[in-house]
């Protein structure tokens, strides 16, 4: 087990704030095209598929 | 008062699961590592949450219950396939000839090979906070785990990439290499 309770173990774990801050923004670059990406049909036709289970469920209880 | 309360109504969360698929997609990429898989575990999480929504309690945070789901699914999954998976990281640091050029900007394909070679707990940790804009206390939520155990994940994380990608040296920092450039400049795209 590792504990980061010291200075030292804190020291030799961390980057500097500026590569920090340069990691985080290239990463931020790297998944900005996932997220903006438009959903593949299966995903909109699963979820389609199960609000349309949910609806035919519904009108059976009724 | 009407309108107040139906503004402040909460969505039902088979309705809002939809505005979270993009990150969820960007999440399951960076732990799969493969577009297909990822959207394979998405579809996975998408049928578990479906089959859990009377269990989640409104008002709470869906983003993190989702996120939750998706990550249990995928060291679930990870654990049975744990056998087949082998292990690329060997050779990886040598391979790395990574700048960043004078905007700070990494080559991607560089940062996201780098990124699979981190234990999945740093991994999952970068790519809440670092790549998806989580807060520590809603990434600590997701895994279940303590805020400053994400912190000090997500630096463990940064510490091993700065390393693979020679980013740990000031004076690189402000390279201007003109490969760097270049290979900036035909930046593929990665997914």
């Amino acid at each position: 087990m590792t504990t980061m309770n010291s200075n030292d173990d804190q020291e030799s774990r961390t980057v500097p704030p500026t590569v920090a801050q340069q990691i985080d923004e290239n990463l931020k670059r790297l998944y900005s095209e996932t997220t903006s990406e438009d959903l593949p049909p299966s995903l909109t036709e699963l979820l389609n598929a199960l609000r349309e289970k949910d609806a035919q469920k519904k009108s059976g209880d009724e | 008062m009407t309108t107040q309360k139906e503004a402040l109504a909460p969505t039902d969360p088979r309705d809002e699961i939809v505005t979270h698929l993009p990150a969820l997609r960007a999440f399951a990429r960076g732990l799969t590592g493969n577009v297909t898989s990822a959207d394979d575990l998405v579809q996975d999480t998408v049928l578990k949450a479906w089959s859990k929504f009377d269990q989640f309690k409104e008002g709470t945070n869906l983003r993190a219950w989702l996120f939750t789901i998706l990550r249990n699914t995928f060291l679930s999954q990870q654990r049975k396939r744990a056998k087949e998976v082998s292990d690329s990281t060997g050779s990886f640091a040598a391979k790395l000839a990574s700048k960043p050029d004078h905007d700070g900007r990494m080559a991607l394909q560089e940062l996201n090979d780098a990124l699979k070679t981190l234990p999945v707990e740093q991994r999952e940790a970068l790519l809440l906070v670092g790549a998806l804009g989580f807060s520590v206390e809603e990434a600590a939520e997701t895994c279940g785990c303590a805020p400053g155990t994400i912190k000090s994940r997500a630096n463990r994380g940064r510490k091993t990439l700065a390393e693979l990608l020679n980013l740990d040296r000031e004076d690189q920092l402000v390279s201007t290499d003109s490969s760097v450039a270049a290979v900036m400049a035909a930046s593929p795209t990665i997914f």
